[in-house]
């Protein structure tokens, strides 16, 4: 975790680097600050194998919520992110993550269901 | 060591009789009490429905309240109940499906039916008794056990019983009964020596008795029954002790105890002696594990029939005096050990040129 | 063989932890999640997820049986109300900086409970079918309305077959009949000791002379009373907090060595003035290095602290079935097992619902202790309770371990479906969580020695940190 303290969801604000403050600045420092800013807007991709595809709309769902900074773009099997420090390969293994996780979750509902209500029959509160 | 028979005068019956001892001046509660009428040297004599009922004992041995199991024919009544012990059993069969390495009673192929007398018995026990039912495997007669235990239920609310079962006779369709019967009324005590299927079958000299117990196991936890698992540590199993401290954890969350055990050199205990005692004196190193891990897991652990200075100072708290006072006995030097009165001691057939190498008073 | 649902998250050590819904939990590499997450695992990771109570065989059969037993116990099922919070007087001799809404000054008229109230009080004690009854007393300070407290306790005396009373008193003023009746068997007292003299003054006392009563007060009560009659929260500022080093030696002059770390609670305006989400990471930082100098100190002391909650949550990742603490709990179900009579007669669920609904945020009232209670408000609430689908908590290996706060969601965020990861709860939680696991899979002895300690066992052995390879 300690890996990406910039996107690490417990750290709270999204990563919105680019927020320069023009006001004292003289036009060179904002030039620097914009120039770094945009910099920052990286873009990466990878390629969704077969056998996850299923899954990429919630998981794509789930990577936004979590990561609201980054965009993301699916054509097919292709996944673009841009946004600041979207070249992250922890990026990419997080978007991997959200994928495992939506495909666990979704082939083991049964399971939970059937869990709960046989102990607390309370299932069925679910939404 | 004190006796768990009794001399008594031949007396005129045909059927099992049960007879509860009860001191002079006492009205007689129910047909089954004898008063004492008179006491002359060993001979006591007994007002017993208007005949006299004739017992043997040292003058000095205070038997009142016990209650007496006498045979026709026989002068030696057997003492089911002693009013002033917490350790009475009674031993409702001989037989058994299973052939333990360690077996303190082995089983006998006949079985005489006395269960009624047993449930006459138990009803006549002191107030809030618990009553071990042992075997053999005294579920082999599982249909009259649960109208005995039924039937003192019904009579003696306060009586609890404490059934030591090897588990391979119960089914889902015994779920209803235990839990009728009660949480509180029966503590099942049900042996486990390994997570390691073949070990325990080895174990217990029975194919398959590892996969029965699992099922008797579930019939007890959804019947909400408490559950005292014992495990003997062996050779045989020493190596497997923490698995299983795991095994616990994650399948039998629901016991009230695990209770782990030292060899009783007595019946096939003592003829395996030598290839089973495991000397926890001189290497305690997985049961200190299995207590470890169980602990903290926050399964209560106990180490029965550990005598005190065989165990490491911080595990002494887990170690009770478990040992039945008629079987108890203490060595020489424990003379001058300060954890006497705490320390279960030794069993009476325990011989200590054959066991712990590293034991010594406190 | 079934394998039952694995959570995953990476951990400091680069591996992944995983754990189920009953709380099992071991470590793995991310091949193994490969593995696991496309259906591709080996016979090996299929034996060990069997004998480490992951799979099972058939439903039904042992290993699922125990794995539903542990899950079981681990859903919190109220028990019938038996634990009652009164407040008998809002009144307070003291002015603490973060205590606004829950006081008003010694001498303000109309803030006790009037004889009408305490009549209907008893009568609703005397309603409870329970045999066993827990009153805590706290305000203001109930010490002012000593009156009350006695007539409370000598009802619950012959009205129940055990009782048990605790004071929450400052400590700042105690009369010889205040004293006599915290000497009592069944009497308790929890105060607050804000962590040493001089943030306790800061924080507290403000002048040096009610500083000195105080610890003189608290001195009397543990010599007196004993330090197990006697408890004390330490409130901290998370901002301003004073050294882990300094709380304990405090505690420890004291006698007492379990010590529960509060952060200050701001509510309405204060509470803005900080921004939640900041608080939760600073206040995070100074509970780790707490634990760290408690680690330290049990390693060459024989008398061992801790620190209340972290002990908590660390045997509740242990064990199934440890769901003693109102705080923590899944589903959370308020209103039940225990509630506040405020001094108005209102009811509450709990203290931090009653402050809600005080400051006009919600109303989470349960009615009145004349009309009766009316569980309609919580029990909507109470629905939604629970984190077993909460999407963002069915993806998280400590949602065995966790629980749920609506009370807190709704009094911090105005609202209770605010991604988990943004609220206090949930990034308090994962911190706590997470730095536990991290202790479990320690090798330092000094760790382990304090682990052992905390989790009751002589040591702690080293196959609670399982690692798959
Ligand atoms: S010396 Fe004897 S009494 Fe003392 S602990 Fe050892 S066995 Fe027990
Ligand atoms: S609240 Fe947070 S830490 Fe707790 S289970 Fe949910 S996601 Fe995990």
């Amino acid at each position: 975790m300690t890996r990406r303290p910039v996107y690490l969801p417990n750290s709270g604000e999204p990563i919105h680097k680019e927020n320069v403050d023009f006001d004292d600045s003289t036009f060179s420092n904002q030039l620097a600050s914009l120039m770094e800013a945009a910099s920052n807007v990286a873009r990466a991709q990878t390629i969704v194998p077969d056998e996850l595809m299923p899954w990429v709309a919630d998981a794509s769902a789930r990577f936004s919520y979590l990561h609201p900074g980054v965009g993301l773009n699916i054509e097919g099997t292709l996944v673009k992110f841009a946004g600041p420090g979207a070249d992250d390969p922890a990026l990419l293994q997080d978007f991997l993550f959200c994928l495992y996780r939506q495909k666990i979750y979704s082939e083991t509902l049964i399971h939970r269901r059937m869990l709960i209500e046989g102990v607390t029959g309370f299932a069925n509160r679910a939404t | 060591m004190i006796s768990l028979s009794i001399q008594v005068e031949p007396f005129p019956i045909v059927e099992p009789l049960i007879v509860r001892l009860q001191e002079s001046g006492t009205e007689a509660r129910s047909q089954h009490d004898a008063v004492l009428l008179d006491i002359d040297g060993h001979r006591r004599e007994y007002n017993f429905q208007g005949f006299s009922f004739v017992v043997r004992t040292p003058p000095d041995e205070c038997i009142d309240g016990d209650v007496l199991l006498v045979l026709p024919g026989q002068t030696s009544a057997h003492r089911l109940i002693r009013a002033s012990s917490h350790h009475n059993t009674l031993l409702v069969t001989e037989q058994c499906d299973q052939l333990c390495v360690m077996c303190s009673q082995p089983p006998k192929k006949y079985h005489t039916d006395l269960f009624d007398q047993f449930a006459v018995a138990a009803a006549l026990a002191p107030q809030g008794a618990m009553i071990g039912i042992s075997g053999g495997e005294p579920l082999l007669h599982k249909t009259r056990l649960f109208e005995m235990i039924t039937k003192v239920a019904v009579e003696r609310p306060d009586i609890r019983f404490h059934v030591l079962t090897n588990g391979q006779h119960l089914e889902p369709s015994d779920v209803e009964t235990i839990f009728q019967l009660g949480r509180e009324r029966i503590l099942w005590g049900v042996p486990l020596y390994s997570a390691n299927r073949n070990t325990h079958d080895r174990i217990v000299g029975k194919d398959g008795a590892f996969a029965r117990l699992e099922l008797g196991l579930v019939t007890l936890m959804r019947a909400g029954a408490s559950v005292e698992l014992r495990t003997v540590v062996l050779q045989q199993n020493w190596s497997d002790l923490p698995d299983l401290a795991t095994f616990i954890n994650t399948r039998l969350g629901f016991i009230s105890v695990w209770a782990l055990m030292q060899l009783e050199r007595i019946g096939y205990g003592r003829m395996n002696w030598d290839s089973s005692f495991q000397d926890t004196s001189t290497e305690f190193e997985q049961i200190r594990r299995a207590v470890d891990i169980a602990t903290a897991r926050g399964i209560r652990t106990s180490l029965y029939n550990f005598p005190l200075c065989s165990v490491p100072p911080e595990y002494r708290d887990f170690a009770p005096s478990t040992i039945s006072d008629w079987k108890r006995k203490y060595l020489e030097f424990c003379t001058d050990c300060g954890a006497r009165g705490t320390c279960g001691g030794f069993f009476q057939w325990y011989s200590h040129n054959e066991g712990f190498a590293a034991l010594g008073p406190l | 063989m079934p394998i039952v649902p694995l959570k995953f998250r990476e951990s400091d050590d680069d591996l992944l932890l995983f754990a189920d819904d009953a709380g099992g939990y071991f470590k793995s590499d991310s091949k193994f999640l490969h593995r696991y997450a496309l259906g591709r695992l080996e016979p090996s990771d299929i034996r060990f997820l069997h004998d480490h109570g992951h799979g099972f065989e058939e439903i039904g059969d042992l290993a699922y049986s125990g794995f539903e037993h542990r899950f079981a116990s681990r859903q919190y099922v109220p028990h019938e109300l038996d634990y009652i919070i009164l407040v008998p007087t809002l009144r307070c001799n003291l002015a603490c900086g973060y205590c606004q809404v829950s006081r008003v000054n010694e001498n303000t008229p109309g803030f006790d409970w009037d004889e009408k109230t305490i009549e209907a009080v008893l009568r609703f004690l005397g309603n409870l079918a329970t045999r066993k009854i827990k009153i805590e007393f706290q305000g203001g300070e109930p010490l002012l309305r000593l009156d009350i407290i006695k007539r409370v306790r000598d009802y619950c005396r012959v009205k129940f077959e055990e009782s048990e009373f605790v004071i929450c008193t400052n400590l700042q003023d105690v009369s010889f009949e205040a004293w006599k009746l915290l000497e009592q068997p069944d009497v308790f007292t929890s105060t607050s000791l804000d962590s040493n003299p001089l943030t306790h003054q800061f924080q507290r006392t403000i002048t040096a002379e009610k500083t000195n009563t105080f610890f003189k007060n608290l001195a009397a009560a543990v010599e007196k009373l004993g330090p197990g009659k006697v408890s004390a929260l330490p409130t901290i500022n998370p901002h301003n907090p004073p050294l882990p080093q300094s709380v304990i030696d405090t505690f420890l002059d004291f006698g007492i060595r379990s010590i529960y770390l509060r952060p200050v609670n701001y509510q309405g305006f204060a509470r803005r003035k900080f921004d939640a989400r900041a608080s939760a990471k600073i206040w995070n930082q100074y509970h780790s290095s707490f634990i760290d100098a408690l680690v330290e100190l049990n390693w060459i002391s024989d008398q061992p602290v801790e620190e209340y909650y972290f002990v908590h949550c660390l045997r509740r990742v242990l064990r199934a079935g440890h769901n003693g603490h109102v705080d923590l709990r899944n589903p959370n179900l308020v209103g039940y097992g225990y509630l506040v009579i405020d001094h108005d007669g209102e009811l509450y669920p709990t203290d931090e619902a009653r402050m809600v609904s005080r400051i006009g945020q919600f109303d989470l009232s349960m009615g009145d202790v004349h009309s009766g209670l009316s569980r309609d408000t919580v029990d909507a609430f109470n629905a939604e309770a629970l984190n077993n689908f909460h999407p963002d908590c069915v993806h998280c290996p400590y949602q065995a371990f966790c629980g749920v706060d609506l009370v807190d969601d709704l009094s911090r965020y105005g609202r209770i479906d605010l991604p988990k990861h943004l609220t206090d709860f949930c990034q308090r939680h994962t911190y706590i969580f997470d730095k536990i696991f991290s202790m479990i899979y320690s090798d330092d002895p000094k760790v382990r020695k304090s682990l052992a300690i905390w989790s009751g066992s002589p040591r702690f052995d080293g196959s609670l940190a399982k690692v798959h390879r």
